[in-house]
């Protein structure tokens, strides 16, 4: 009933984020991305308060080894008897964490400098740029190969290497997206008026540049996830006896010819929280940019 | 048109320059490279004199100088902490990525083409649902652990295929070169749809309808002919990212290419054949794009206009 009071007192009235979401819930897939998301985040969470670190995690409980999936444990044990389930859940933090704090290093770092070299142009444009050409030179693994080998390897390196390593693709989007908005009339009378250009960047062009630049973010997630697993998995990423998914399937490839069912598990909780993101990517770009839906 | 392409070639030169320059900076970081020589229990002096011999002392720039006119002028990488040359180690693994990528690469176009075209013809019906989905959760797989499942099932369980290594000839090949392939098969498809969809909306193909072209040739010459440039141009940056990037499944089956030889390398910290490894790949994959870029001014007569007579 109220609903339908407000939508007489503002009649066809949306916010944007309403609009966005409107848009958003029309994609199956989309929405179904997002559930997954946030039960994986859940549990996440709950591990929190239901798993002993200490004991359940990073512990050794030798005479469980080696359990196959059961009533007791659902997903089995591992080589040291830690239960595969609880390690899998409690294991969402680093896949999540570097996933996002990487991804957020590259956006800060790249959309910062694209964006300045898309507003203000010229010299500074060209300099920024062909920096940002050198850079996008190095492939991508090997670009985060090189920074982990530079600085050690560890967490916050690793999301350090991801992070830089795919900067400048960001950098991209975000001049092109910046050269667009950059015309329009209502910078224009922002200037007229002496607004300073950094007010002017932050406050007006900064917003109405951002849909791509989310867009592109989601679905870096994504590849980030499946990086920090693959950097892991090579014992160049999160240590082994924390329980990233990377780590886990590294530490199950000894016993792959007998206990096969290790390799299961870590492996599709990656999958299906990277499925879930780029779903949730795919229903942000046709919500963003109706312009690319198909 | 020649004019052209010298532009494109001289430009390269400062890029890669750079470049290399930047891989030589994080890499002079990882340590000292007398120490890892030397081992835990040299003397100063020892360090020193041998510092001193490899000319460690001398300025990042000039270090750097040195290394990459070594490079231009004798293909000389050095060697790595087994006295080996870099250059030589890097060019006996570099075929058998090179192998790789283009089988890998086929396998990719032989999919992911046609069911894009399929996915586009038949929009909005089963098939077009049934491929996105495929395609999304292609996307999706970690190549590497795809690797681990079909190497348990094929070669531990039924022992069809070799688990690692390259002794096997092509039956090595199969399981590296597919499991690199679905992503990017997965990307390719919904490329092709898009690219596909936006073509059969087009103006020209109603009027080949209206003439009564026959629909098959309608899809494949007239829509495809139009919307495979975009796919050939994403399918040349995947083949420049295998030949940088299948790190990983080149580690889980112990293929001998470039991207293991480098990641066992980062490991051993052995690290002029990191630096060398990294730099190489680096301009051997902007080579390649730049081929493939020069390709294209040959194929589209814009570039090609705008260049003429000049």
């Amino acid at each position: 009933m109220s609903k339908k009071t407000n939508a007489a007192a503002q009649p066809g009235r949306k916010t944007q984020g309403q609009l966005i979401w409107h848009q958003f819930k029309k994609n199956k897939g989309a929405v179904i991305g997002l559930i997954a998301f946030l039960a994986i985040v859940g549990l996440a969470i709950i591990a929190l308060f239901i798993v002993d670190y200490d004991t359940q995690i990073a512990g050794m409980l030798i005479k469980d080894k080696l359990q196959k999936p059961s009533a007791a444990h659902i997903f089995g044990t591992d080589h040291l008897g830690r239960d595969v389930f609880l390690r899998v859940i409690y294991g969402a933090h680093y896949s999540l964490l570097i996933g996002f704090l990487g991804t957020g290093v590259s956006v800060l770092f790249g959309t910062l400098i694209g964006a300045v070299a898309g507003y203000f142009g010229g010299k500074l444009e060209w300099f920024i740029m062909r920096l940002v050409d050198v850079l996008m030179t190095i492939p991508t693994m090997l670009m985060a190969t090189c920074v982990v080998a530079a600085f050690g390897i560890s967490i916050t390196n690793l999301i350090l290497a991801i992070g830089i390593s795919t900067a400048p693709h960001f950098a991209r989007t975000a001049r092109a997206s910046v050269m667009t908005v950059r015309g329009n009339e209502y910078v224009e009378a922002a200037k007229a008026i002496g607004t300073n250009d950094f007010v002017i960047m932050f406050k007006h062009v900064m917003p109405n540049a951002l849909s791509p630049i989310i867009v592109q973010a989601t679905n870096r997630v994504a590849t980030c996830i499946i990086a920090a697993a693959s950097f892991s998995f090579l014992g160049l990423g999160v240590p082994s006896p924390l329980p990233e998914w990377g780590a886990m399937l590294s530490d199950a490839k000894p016993f792959m010819r007998t206990q096969p069912y290790l390799m299961i598990f870590p492996g599709l909780a990656i999958m299906i929280t990277v499925l879930a993101l780029n779903l949730i990517g795919d229903g942000l770009r046709d919500a963003l940019d109706p312009k690319l839906k198909r | 048109m020649w004019k052209y392409i010298l532009k494109r070639i001289l430009f390269l030169i400062p890029i890669m320059l750079l470049s290399s320059f930047i891989v030589y900076y994080l890499m002079s970081l990882t340590g000292d490279p007398a120490q890892a020589m030397l081992g835990e229990d040299a003397t100063e002096e020892q360090l020193e004199q041998l510092r001193e011999e490899m000319g460690l002392n001398d300025p990042l720039i000039v270090r750097y100088g040195r290394y990459i006119g070594n490079v231009v002028f004798h293909g000389d990488l050095g060697t790595d902490i087994w006295k080996k040359s870099v250059f030589d180690e890097y060019m006996a693994r570099l075929p058998y990525t090179l192998y790789l990528a283009c089988v890998s690469m086929f396998l990719t176009a032989l999919i992911s083409v046609p069911l894009g075209i399929i996915a586009a013809v038949r929009q909005n019906k089963w098939e077009d649902f049934v491929l996105s989905a495929l395609a999304i959760a292609g996307m999706s797989i970690p190549n590497f652990w795809l690797g681990l499942l079909l190497m348990i099932k094929f070669a531990l369980q039924l022992g069809w295929l070799p688990t690692s290594g390259a002794e096997d000839g092509v039956l090595s090949l199969i399981l590296p070169a597919f499991c690199t392939a679905v992503p990017n098969a997965a990307l390719i498809t919904r490329m092709t749809r898009s690219s596909m969809l936006d073509c059969i909306r087009a103006d020209y193909l109603r009027t080949a309808r209206a003439k009564g072209v026959k629909e098959g040739k309608i899809v494949l010459k007239h829509a495809l002919g139009n919307a495979i440039i975009p796919i050939l141009t994403s399918m040349s940056n995947q083949f420049a990212i295998l030949i940088g990037g299948s790190v990983v499944v080149e580690t889980v089956f112990a293929w001998p290419g470039v991207g293991s030889l480098i990641i066992n390398a980062v490991k051993a910290k052995n690290t002029n054949m990191v630096t060398g490894g990294i730099i190489m790949t680096t301009v051997f994959v902007a080579v390649i794009l730049l081929l493939v870029d020069l390709l294209y001014a040959f194929l589209d007569p814009r570039i090609k206009a705008q260049y003429q007579g000049k």
